[in-house]
């Protein structure tokens, strides 16, 4: 064999070997260099799952559009969200031990009160919510925020409405329902929390003392029940949902009534011939609560939705949405951009010294009376 | 080795039938069970909310309160009366509508027959809220069809056709109709058409060869097909929920309202047997009825 030969086959030898060895050196290099760059931008929730339940409608569409993709941002882990309605407390008590239905919650006082009291929820550490700092104070001066069971803020609010075809004088005020017009002409909520409140609105407005209807539930709650008694021949249609007012109102089936702010904020948004009327005196939205469920792993990734929804960035979004918001500064900003929310919403610092929730502390002392009684006396003719 | 086979073949039935009695026993019967359970813990509340009364229910306990409140509490028995009232027009009109519309497709040409029978079934293709938002468009105040006749001049000031009887009675009639009108087809398919020729052959006019021929032949399946009716007329919980008031709520919507609304369980699981249990004594007359009825056929 000469030198040559034998040089060459060593060379193509010492060739391949080579070139092998450094084809495996930058594949392990790429591999190593490829999660050597995802371990740095790791988040700390990375692949972790947060099932949450929010309303369905327009707080569904909100939480999916708004919510979830800044959370996802922010954490890292992903969003499942489930929608409903009055199905939650139910799902989250049939649930098998340690397997929460869900992590997060968002409920109203109605449901979420009883069910604290159930022991379904545990305690939020709200360092990990230092967003929170950005809501009014007044909206978070209660038992459950006070306790850390959960965040508390004004959400949909008790608003009049009309429909602009129908109806040439408008109503202003909330006796105004009480005309003759709009006999047989009323939408009312069929829920008591809303309508009963807002019987009491029209009943002490009546009676020249508007912005007393607190005082009037919590003092007089048997002459506010006999009062919408009284008055039940005139509602045409207790809605179910907004969504059902809202329809009923454009088809001319109701001319009038109450309905939650932010079902009807859209309607309006599209130019379809709708009013609303909200008097400061009186103003009142539901009390909408996160919470977060007792059996849960996910506590830490659940307060970080919390404090994401917290944050002025959401809220304007939110606020954007139609949805009231419990931040000064961004309702502020809100108010600027668009005259229908403001007219609807809290928005200057009178309004939010004023922001009130329904009267829950009323309601729950009295529960049981005021469902048999609404149910049989008032719902049913 | 005979008596193997023999043994295998005498259980291979329950081996193909293992999986479906897994589900109903293990998803169905026990559930059941516990829910019925469930109607005899305590829960004094009109709600589960009230500050004398508790959430869902008192574990541990046992009490016949609950069916004595349904039964003596003049507020459930109007549920129930409604119920059964709507229940009833429902399947009178569901009937009246059916049959004539089944033996119109039974006696109708292979075309025009697949037409019939697909406007049947489309309309079950169609979500049901969808289908109930329509109703509304069609009979609202201001809907389609008082528009046409006040502006034909029939009528001076629109009707009130919806969130009434006449509303969720046809939006209950809509949801069932198609089924009931499948199994009375299907059951005048069964017939032997030589029967009939040979009636009128012997004499018998069109109508006397349905009353005497066709009419008696076709009852088992119309009878199932009324079974069919009365269970989902009874049940009825979207219909008079949305295109009807609170005076108009069935059983049905009541055990979600005292489930959900009230998160009174108890109540819930009262209320729900209390309705499964009315529908179970109907199915027993059927039985007898038709028992009583193939005995003199």
């Amino acid at each position: 064999m000469s030198k040559k030969r034998i040089f060459s086959e060593m060379t193509r030898r010492d060739f391949l070997r080579t070139t092998g060895m450094v084809a495996a050196g930058l594949t392990a290099g790429g591999i190593v260099g490829t999660n050597a760059s995802k371990v740095f931008a790791a988040k700390k929730f990375d692949g972790q799952t947060l099932n949450i339940f929010t309303y369905a409608g327009a707080w569904g569409e909100m939480m999916e559009k708004q919510l979830k993709p800044r959370f996802e941002k922010e954490t890292g882990a992903k969003m499942v969200i489930d929608l409903g309605w009055w199905d939650s407390i139910p799902k989250l008590k049939a649930s098998p031990p340690g397997q929460p239905a869900f992590d997060l919650i968002m409920t109203d006082a109605t449901q979420g009160y009883p069910a604290i009291k159930e022991g379904l929820f545990q305690k939020i550490n709200m360092k990990n919510v230092p967003n929170v700092k950005n809501f009014t104070p007044e909206v978070l001066n209660n038992w459950v925020f006070n306790e850390n069971w959960g965040v508390t803020w004004p959400d949909a609010a008790q608003t009049g409405v009309y429909n602009k075809q129908h109806v040439k004088n408008p109503p202003k005020r909330w006796s105004d329902l009480l005309k003759k017009d709009f006999d047989n002409k009323l939408g009312m909520y069929n829920s008591f929390y809303f309508s009963l409140f807002t019987f009491a609105c029209m009943k002490v407005d009546k009676e020249g003392k508007a912005g007393t209807a607190r005082d009037e539930v919590a003092k007089n709650l048997d002459g506010i029940l006999q009062f919408a008694k009284e008055q039940k021949s005139r509602v045409n249609y207790w809605w179910p949902t907004s969504s059902d007012m809202a329809f009923n109102l454009l088809q001319g089936t109701v001319w009038t009534g109450n309905i939650h702010s932010v079902d009807i904020y859209p309607v309006i948004k599209e130019g379809k011939p709708v009013g609303v009327f909200v008097p400061d005196q009186d103003r009142a939205h539901f009390q909408a609560l996160w919470l977060i469920s007792k059996d849960t792993k996910k506590k830490e990734l659940a307060e970080a939705a919390i404090n994401i929804f917290c944050s002025e960035d959401f809220q304007l979004a939110y606020a954007s949405g139609g949805f009231p918001t419990a931040a000064p500064a961004v309702a502020e900003k809100a108010a600027k951009k668009d005259a229908v929310w403001a007219l609807i919403n809290p928005h200057t610092k009178a309004q939010f010294k004023n922001v009130g929730y329904y009267p829950y502390d009323a309601y729950f002392k009295a529960w049981d009376h005021i469902v048999s009684f609404w149910d049989k006396e008032v719902l049913r003719k | 080795m005979e008596r193997v086979v023999a043994f295998s073949l005498r259980y291979r039935k329950w081996f193909f039938l293992a999986p479906v009695l897994v589900l109903l026993v293990g998803f169905f019967v026990i559930p059941l069970i516990w829910l019925f359970r469930v109607s005899f813990f305590l829960n004094e509340g009109a709600s589960g909310f009230g500050v004398s009364s508790v959430r869902f229910y008192v574990p541990d306990t046992f009490t016949f309160n609950n069916y004595i409140r349904f039964f003596t509490d003049t507020y459930f028995l109007n549920i129930m009366y409604v119920t059964l009232k709507i229940g009833f027009i429902t399947t009178v009109t569901t009937m009246v509508l059916s049959y004539p519309f089944a033996y119109y497709i039974y006696r109708a040409k292979p075309f025009v027959k697949g037409i019939l029978l697909a406007s049947v079934v489309i309309p079950k293709l169609i979500n049901m809220l969808v289908l109930f938002y329509g109703l509304q468009i069609l009979l609202g105040t201001n809907g389609l069809l008082n528009q046409f006749l006040m502006k034909f001049g029939i009528i001076g000031s629109p009707l009130s056709l919806v969130h009434n009887y006449f509303s969720v009675v046809l939006g209950k009639t809509l949801l069932i109709l198609p089924y009931t009108v499948l199994v009375i087809t299907a059951a005048l398919h069964g017939i032997d058409r030589t029967l009939v020729d040979a009636a009128q052959g012997l004499g018998a006019s069109k109508f006397r060869a349905f009353r005497e021929v066709t009419f008696p032949l076709s009852l088992p399946g119309t009878m199932v097909g009324l079974l069919i009716t009365i269970i989902w007329a009874l049940g009825a919980f979207v219909s008079p929920y949305l295109l009807g008031n609170p005076d108009l709520y069935t059983l049905a919507v009541e055990v979600q309202r005292q489930t959900f609304e009230n998160v009174n369980w108890a109540m819930g699981s009262t209320v729900a047997f209390v309705m499964l249990f009315m529908i179970m004594i109907l199915v027993f007359f059927y039985n007898w009825f038709e028992k009583k009825r193939e005995k003199t056929a």
